[in-house]
């Protein structure tokens, strides 16, 4: 009876092309399509501007010594990574607030918290500007992103709070 | 006996042969389906136009002004398109309050804000309901954070709607 199988003795297709590499080059094949999609695919988002980005951070409830030791010029840098997030361009604080309860007259009001601060910090960086987002040293930068952040001396969490591009 | 001695199905066919273009098949699909059967561009001429609205709530001022109408929207866990905003509204943040003397109010969180976004979307409507790009599923009352190129926000759907088919 005649032999009907796919590959001969040798595990070659046909007589003629060895199905484990037949496999390995599918694969290769298959990781470098699925690769390319992945990086270059998706529609517009991937299309890259570089420019500079001025975002503030704010970080609150914090003590004057903090307060005073933001000094323009300062490198920040994301405490978890150790990416750069840019440089300090200029800072500005208020007394820190917290929203509390009147229970007497059922209200909410803002109420100011004793010898502490909110300071707003204003950083310029290079990043990466595409119409799905702002990356600036690996991070995404948007209104309501937390990060941790250090800079000379000093280390703290808070939340972009403003974004805007050079020239705008 | 299904297989012979030499592991041949009815004694022609391999079944190593037949497990490795099964193997092919299915990565091949895979990747079809990956990334051409659900894809937005590909295919939205068959979707029709989902509506949907979210509310982010309790946000303030900063994060009113970086939502934008027209900006795109994506969901942050899968980084897929959700559509582009038509329509921001923005209301008093309340909640309620229970009194020392044990009654309720609804009260005013003072610089405090809900907003209301208008969404639209190509998706699909299926007895089991909708789908924006035939992939993620809008339900009302479902929350997800989702982010355009200037924010971050938690957002719960609060209403969603087959635009095509009101319009027939």
């Amino acid at each position: 009876m005649k032999d009907m199988s796919l590959a001969d003795n040798r595990g070659k297709l046909f007589g003629k092309i060895n199905i484990i590499d037949l496999i390995i080059i599918l694969l290769i094949v298959l990781t470098a399509v699925g690769g390319y999609m992945f990086f270059f695919g998706r529609d517009s988002k991937q299309a890259v501007n570089t420019g500079k980005v001025v975002y503030d951070f704010e970080i609150t409830n914090v003590s004057k010594d903090f307060v005073d030791a933001i000094t323009p010029g300062d490198p920040i840098r994301d405490s978890t990574r150790g990416n750069e997030l840019g440089t300090v361009v200029s800072k500005s604080s208020r007394g820190a607030t917290m929203l509390n309860e009147d229970l007497i007259n059922g209200r909410y009001i803002i109420a100011e918290v004793p010898d502490a601060y909110d300071v707003v910090i204003t950083i310029e960086a290079n990043g990466n500007i595409t119409p799905a987002n702002v990356i600036v040293g690996g991070a995404e930068i948007k209104v309501g992103k937390k990060f941790f952040i250090k800079g000379k001396g000093y280390a703290n969490q808070g939340f972009v709070t403003k974004m805007t591009f050079a020239g705008q | 006996m299904l297989l012979d001695e030499k592991g041949r199905l009815f004694g022609k066919i391999s079944i190593v042969d037949i497990g490795v273009l099964l193997l092919i098949a299915v990565l091949i699909g895979g990747v079809y389906y990956k990334f051409f059967m659900v894809d937005k561009d590909q295919n939205a001429a068959k979707f029709d136009t989902i509506e949907y609205k979210v509310l982010v709530e309790e946000v303030r001022q900063q994060s009113v002004d970086a939502i934008e109408i027209g900006a795109d929207i994506y969901d942050v866990k899968t980084n897929s398109p959700m559509g582009s905003i038509t329509d921001v509204e923005v209301l008093p943040a309340t909640d309620q309050l229970t009194k020392a003397d044990g009654t309720m109010v609804i009260a005013e969180k003072p610089e405090r804000f809900n907003v209301l976004i208008t969404i639209r979307v190509p998706g699909i409507e299926t007895k089991y309901g909708f789908r924006a790009n035939g992939r993620l599923d809008i339900n009302r009352e479902s929350q997800q954070v989702m982010d355009t190129r200037m924010i971050e926000m938690v957002a719960k759907i609060v209403d969603v709607k087959n635009l095509s088919k009101a319009q027939q």
